[in-house]
């Protein structure tokens, strides 16, 4: 009953949403205005229908209705109450109701900010929000029914894979899919200012934020997912080029130029073309993504079932590429830029070869990840390709996009003057290239390490010194003290400062990055109890080995005793698990933090005769990667806070001559 | 050489560049990927190749010593080879996992020497965050 319910709610939305494209459309060739706010009215009925079914769905997961096929697949009575719900997007159609969710979620928002503002605009973002949204809900009803009934009602589910049993699939996917998700806005508001023709920066200005929203949750789940697989995966490492990680890495790249490029058409009424590519592209990738995600298309090791709906995907893309390309087509004219690049050691170039670079790295990943289905279709053999590939081909343009973090935001604009560069440069390139060289006196002698070093700590310097050049002025024209100063300083230049402080944690991130990849040890170890075996500057002596039992599994736990020289400096307790219902092990990583390095350490189990056989771990710097993350997130919420109207007359205090953070 | 002449030719310089290491990098890293059935037909002309063999694990064909492996893979319930490894196993390895191993094989031994293995799990169809490919 509640199945039938469900699915007749989503066929009335198929409708709702049909009825609201046309209406819209037809709203704004007529100039209707009562049409158009019709065709508005009909994406609240949809919210509304969508939040019903969803919360059927819901509500038979938490009470294991399993007369739905999907809550049998992915539950058990067994399971605890909060991975029941997250079995909402644990699935393949139910993964596909939440992200139809989310943007009718967001279509909803959309609408409501812009009630008095961009009304021209609004009908055709309204047209291809509900056409996104159609397409989720044909996927719904006719290839991943997430209201499929079983027959006979089975008495006991499948229950959620144990690997998956742990807060990150409560954080993770919602993350990533809020990202994906939301740069259907800005899709729609590029094609509805291509339709309209209205292409000055309203619409730029009108999907700003929502672009770096979505931005920040595809950062914040993509890092997620890197800590889950780190900490919980035991493999000692965090990134394994996978094609499901690839296919959030794309979108991510993209927006991110786009995020760069835009300021340079806000500011020189430049690149306007490229940013409607790029916007376009993001939204084909958030949807590529999801295809490579779901369909099961790439071998991955997220495995996911071959299904249908890889199809559905496949139209859909080619229907949104070929409309937006026939629109950009359509308005070439429209998009000439409004000035030229004067000079090559410039702003403007130096974000130039930002977006290339994005771009590129972009275009190196996405063929890395199709590449096995290409040579598969065209060879008949299937060639994978894998982390060295990527490693190879990346590395040069990820040196130069740190490097650039550096220059952008400083470097003149039309045209830098030798004094430009010097002022700006000539401290934090000296800076950078003493630390190297101390370094390198230090041993670190991996030539590609003292690069990104070096790149890092030149972004970190610039940064710095634009923080305290631009408070000293502060304190200097209004008489406050330095923090006060400081507040005031970011708090009149979000943009600017808080892209700065994105910098730092990208700049973090990258010495994280290069030090774990570079310079990690790692050890095979077998030991008698009471043993103990080295590895970097750490003892590590066995001390215990049990093994305990409860009701759903078996574990193994061993202890040892951590020695750096004489002193002891914690304890390691790595696990391995043996769930009863999967007849699967687990492996739950010990792992002891220092301020410069991970001790990483995993049982991978007894031997026949007690001794313990464990794989060791000294990850260096590895921590950098996630408190860089929170670094980048904390400066994306100060960019995304909305500004406040002050009555203060001091003008902003600005060194570099710039306003904004690109200008 | 004006701003415009100068960017475009460090452009032109990037794009050559990316072409260059996307090939090099193709080249270089690429591994052939076949299922047991089809690497069976082939294994005579792929002896000491580094190649990715697909297939299932034999039910009852797990053997280790510590951190030794050997087990047997299979296609077709005839098609099966001989696989040593070393190492660490996913947690989702064991019989009949679908598993993905990569490394060389030795046709004299008649042994498929593994230094890589994935796998996933056979009876569910959800995220396998395993062992990683490298």
């Amino acid at each position: 009953m509640l199945a039938e319910v469900g699915r007749y709610a989503l066929i009335a939305a198929s409708l709702l949403c049909l009825y609201s494209m046309v209406v819209s459309v037809v709203g704004a060739r007529l100039r209707r205005a009562d049409l158009v706010e019709s065709g508005e009215r009909a994406i609240v009925g949809l919210l509304f229908l969508v939040v019903f079914a969803s919360s059927i769905l819901i509500y038979a997961l938490a009470t294991s209705n399993f007369q739905f096929e999907y809550v049998a697949n992915y539950t058990s009575t067994t399971l605890p109450l909060p991975y029941k719900l997250t079995a909402f997007w644990g699935g393949q159609a139910g993964s596909m109701l939440f992200w139809l969710l989310i943007l009718i979620a967001y279509t909803t928002v959309a609408l409501l900010q812009n009630q008095s503002k961009n009304r021209q605009l609004m009908p055709y973002v309204t047209t291809f929000l509900a056409g996104t949204c159609l397409f989720f809900l044909i996927m719904l009803l006719f290839a991943a029914d997430p209201f499929k009934k079983l027959s006979p009602v089975p008495v006991e589910g499948q229950s959620l894979n144990p690997l998956l049993q742990n807060y990150w699939m409560v954080s993770h996917p919602p993350s990533l899919y809020i990202g994906y998700v939301g740069l259907a806005v800005p899709f729609a508001f590029a094609m509805a200012a291509l339709i309209t023709a209205r292409l000055d920066s309203g619409w730029i200005r009108a999907i700003r934020k929502w672009t770096l929203f979505s931005w920040l949750f595809l950062t914040v789940g993509i890092l997620q997912g890197s800590y889950w697989a780190y900490i919980e995966l035991g493999w000692g490492g965090y990134w394994a080029w996978d094609p499901v990680e690839n296919a959030s890495l794309m979108p991510w790249l993209a927006a991110t130029a786009f995020l760069h490029s835009v300021m340079i058409q806000e500011k020189k009424g430049m690149l306007k073309m490229w940013n409607m590519i790029l916007v376009l592209i993001s939204f084909s990738l958030s949807i590529f993504g999801t295809f490579l995600t779901r369909s099961g298309v790439v071998s991955s090791v997220h495995s996911f079932a071959q299904s249908p709906i890889g199809n559905y995907f496949i139209v859909f893309m080619v229907i949104q590429i070929g409309v937006s390309v026939f629109f950009l087509l359509k308005r070439k004219k429209e998009l000439e830029p409004e000035a030229r690049l004067e000079s090559f050691i410039s702003r403007e170039s130096s974000f130039l070869f930002n977006n290339v670079f994005f771009l590129v790295i972009c275009i190196a990943v996405l063929c890395g990840t199709v590449f096995p289905i290409l040579s598969e279709l065209f060879t008949g053999s299937k060639v994978t390709v894998s982390a060295p590939f990527f490693n190879k081909v990346i590395m040069p343009f990820a040196i130069g996009l740190v490097l650039l973090a550096g220059i952008c935001p400083l470097i003149a604009w039309r045209k830098a003057s030798i004094k430009n560069l010097k002022r700006n440069f000539l401290t934090p390139g000296i800076i950078a290239l003493a630390g190297s060289a101390v370094l390198a006196l230090l041993g670190i002698h991996h030539w590609l390490t003292l690069l990104f070093f070096f790149c890092s700590m030149f972004v970190l310097v610039t940064v710095y010194n634009e923080f305290t050049k631009g408070t000293k002025a502060r304190m200097a024209m209004v008489d406050e003290g330095a923090p006060v100063a400081l507040y005031h300083l970011v708090e009149r230049n979000k943009r600017r400062y808080g892209g700065f402080i994105i910098h730092t944690g990208i700049a973090l991130l990258f010495i994280g990055i290069a030090a774990s990849s570079f310079y990690q040890l790692d050890k095979e170890v077998t030991v008698p109890l009471n043993d103990s075996f080295t590895i970097g500057a750490y003892t590590l002596k066995f001390k215990d080995l049990q093994l305990l039992r409860d009701p759903h599994k078996e574990l193994w736990r061993a202890k040892l005793e951590i020695f750096k020289g004489e002193k002891q400096v914690g304890v390691l307790v790595p696990e391995r698990h043996f769930y009863k219902n999967s007849e699967q092990p687990t492996t739950e990583v010990a792992i002891r933090p220092f301020w410069n390095e991970d001790l990483y350490l995993i049982l991978v189990g007894p031997t026949e005769s007690g001794a313990g056989i464990f794989k060791v771990y000294v990850n260096p710097f590895i921590g950098l990667i996630w408190k860089g993350g929170i670094i980048i997130a904390l400066g994306s919420l100060i960019v995304l806070l909305p500004d406040m109207k002050t009555k203060y007359a001091v003008s902003t205090v600005q060194d570099t001559g710039g306003e904004e953070f690109a200008g | 050489m004006n701003g415009k002449t100068a960017l475009v030719a460090s452009i032109l310089v990037v794009v050559a560049a990316t072409g260059f290491l996307v090939y090099t990098g193709l080249t270089d890293n690429m591994v052939y990927y076949y299922h047991v059935d089809e690497f069976l037909t082939k294994a005579a002309s792929l002896d000491g190749e580094n190649i990715k063999v697909n297939g299932k694990v034999q039910k009852g064909s797990i053997n280790k010593q510590n951190l030794d492996y050997s087990f047997v893979i299979h296609g077709m319930p005839q098609n099966i080879v001989q696989v040593n490894y070393h190492g660490i196993v996913p947690d989702t390895f064991k019989d009949g996992s679908d598993v993905v191993v990569e490394g060389s094989y030795d046709r004299d031994a008649r042994k498929f020497h593994a230094t890589t293995l994935l796998a996933k799990c056979p009876t569910k169809y959800e995220p396998q965050n395993q062992s990683k490919p490298e």
